[in-house]
């Protein structure tokens, strides 16, 4: 089972976890100075130097994709899954993604930096997630000249990524205190503190589906351990908040609720179209309505399949073919009608 | 942090205009920033009523990290000589060329670096450290990472202090309780110094690097 879809720790509330570390080699210009035979060699670099570590037999455990070789659908499918940032999308060079077969540890050649190592956790679990990402880290720091200074510690393209070079983030799901309009006041606090609070789908995106990013954005006079402690520590208080939150909605119009989210999952189990934003705002409903207890019989790994399955792309990759609009509608509504049944059927 | 003009770039300069003892902060993105320097051009409207309200161009600015003086300085003085990145291209973007770009604009980074991150002095991973130096160790999946050389608790607890100190300041800021951020602050300082005190001698793979020991291998 991939990552995404497995239950992990704090779930009622935290959808994943991200760590990103970000690299670059010594003597050679940052990305956005490179010309093409410059980048040519970045790649061949980083990427000979995967190779010399992972001998034939363990590359089996990894994809190596190169990006100008996709159709564009594959690459949206690779971005809905937060695979692939926007700046990996952008057309040039031989921008590469090197990704397990189980989906949590990837590294993007190219990106804003040479080299960004990623791994990804279900639920609460920075620890596992650093853990993967450093691993790998080291292990390619052995062999590669990077960028580094004495005083910044790692040189990264941007100067707010320099020093650690580490994003620890975390994707919350708080529909309590997005309702109870907290998350503005929670939002201006939490900016001050040294945390970037943004939509699902980063920098510059709006809050769907109740899914709020928060990442730290010092990098630099702090060690790897702090960020991440300092992180997992907030995030346990968030947490705390928003299950209070909830239990404000519950108190304030228990029945009102209920009706929400039985009228979600009617409408998902029963439609014959649905376009992404509507499914993605019942499918919530239903999230919050099972985290309450309201629906019983539905496990939340349900939604996840359902979740990594519904973008515009990953449906077209999904079905083998480019679809319309209502095409896309109507095999997004199968989808979620099959999954919450066949879901419903095997818990009883 | 957010642009306070596009609210779509991550915002890593502060801004202060001041006119007639009225003073107003702004978080921008360089892009947002150069151009509020740059007079404004087309800047529409947070920026245009200031514009409207008489204030114009650079020399109104008054404390800005890339209008400050020592800026201006590293636009007319430097380029890379590696890539020819110049100063004025990192307003622009907020990305710098290469890492001796770092060597070339270092002052004036470190200006930038003061108001953007906890401190100038990486404190972190140091290259060619062994795993066992950044694997984390076995502690429970609440406890997040430390590295070896430092106990548990010496690490965990003091940082959990910090951690909550630093919101209550955060959350003093937003309140505008100045008179309990500077006892925040201070406390903050204490707890920084006893957490230095408290941890043991690191291990010999937490030392510093030698000074041409740019990278691993």
């Amino acid at each position: 089972m991939a990552w995404y879809i497995e239950a992990g720790p704090q779930e009622n509330v935290v959808l994943s976890s991200r760590v990103r570390i970000a690299r670059n080699l010594q003597e050679l210009p940052f990305p956005n100075r490179l010309n093409p035979e410059q980048a040519a060699a970045v790649e061949k670099q980083i990427e000979g130097c995967f190779l010399s570590l992972y001998p034939s037999q363990s590359r089996a455990d990894w994809n190596i994709v190169r990006l100008a070789e996709l159709e564009d659908m594959q690459r949206l499918a690779l971005a809905e899954k937060h695979f692939l940032s926007r700046r990996m999308l952008e057309p040039g060079y031989n921008k590469t993604l090197i990704i397990s077969k189980d989906e949590s540890l990837s590294m993007m050649i190219l990106e804003e930096d040479h080299l960004r190592i990623q791994a990804m956790s279900a639920g609460l679990d920075l620890e596992q997630a650093y853990r993967s990402a450093s691993d790998l880290t080291c292990k390619l720091e052995a062999k590669l000249p990077l960028a580094w200074d004495d005083q910044f510690g790692f040189l990264t393209a941007c100067p707010t990524n320099t020093g650690t070079g580490l994003r620890a983030s975390v994707m919350l799901f708080l529909p309590g205190l997005i309702r109870t309009d907290q998350l503005r006041y929670l939002t201006d606090i939490l900016g001050k503190a040294g945390y970037a609070v943004r939509g699902s789908n980063g920098e510059g995106s709006k809050v769907e589906g109740y899914r709020v990013q928060i990442s730290n954005q010092m990098t630099l006079g702090l060690a790897e351990s702090e960020i991440l402690q300092d992180l997992n520590h907030l995030v346990k208080d968030l947490i705390q908040k928003e299950q209070e939150a909830r239990r404000q909605l519950q108190r304030a119009d228990s029945t009102g609720l209920e009706d929400q989210v039985w009228r979600a999952k009617g409408i998902l189990e029963n439609a014959r179209r649905i376009s992404f934003e509507e499914a993605c705002g019942l499918l919530a409903e239903l999230r919050l309505g099972i985290g309450l207890g309201i629906i019983e019989q539905l496990p939340l790994t349900a939604l996840n399949r359902i979740d990594a399955n519904i973008g515009p792309a990953s449906l077209q990759q999904i079905s083998g073919k480019p679809l319309s609009a209502a095409e896309r509608d109507q095999v997004r509504a199968r989808l979620i009608r099959d999954e919450l049944l066949g879901a419903e059927r095997h818990s009883k | 942090m957010l642009c306070d003009h596009c609210h779509a770039n991550e915002a890593n300069i502060q801004m202060r205009l001041t006119r007639n003892n009225e003073t107003t902060d702004l978080n921008l993105c360089p892009a947002c920033a150069a151009k509020l320097q740059s007079g404004g051009g087309a800047f529409p409207p947070l920026f245009d009523s200031f514009f409207s309200h008489g204030w114009s161009g650079p020399n109104l600015i008054g404390t800005a990290l890339f209008g400050s003086e020592a800026g201006r300085q590293a636009e007319q003085i430097r380029h890379c000589s590696h890539c020819g990145q110049s100063y004025q291209d990192f307003r622009t973007t907020g990305l710098l060329g290469c890492s001796h770009c770092y060597e070339t604009f270092r002052p004036w980074l470190e200006q930038v670096l003061k108001r953007v991150q906890r401190d100038t002095k990486h404190v972190g991973h140091l290259p060619g450290q062994s795993d066992q130096s950044v694997v984390v160790s076995k502690v429970a999946p609440d406890r997040p990472a430390h590295c070896v050389g430092t106990s548990p608790a010496a690490e965990t607890e003091p940082t959990d202090e910090l951690s909550r100190l630093r919101l209550q300041l955060a959350e003093a800021v937003q309140n505008e309780d100045y008179t309990l951020a500077v006892g925040l602050r201070d406390q903050i300082k204490a707890a920084q110094d006893a957490a230095a005190k408290s941890l043991p001698v690191p291990e010999q793979e937490e030392q510093e690097p030698a000074a041409d020991q740019p990278t691993a291998d």
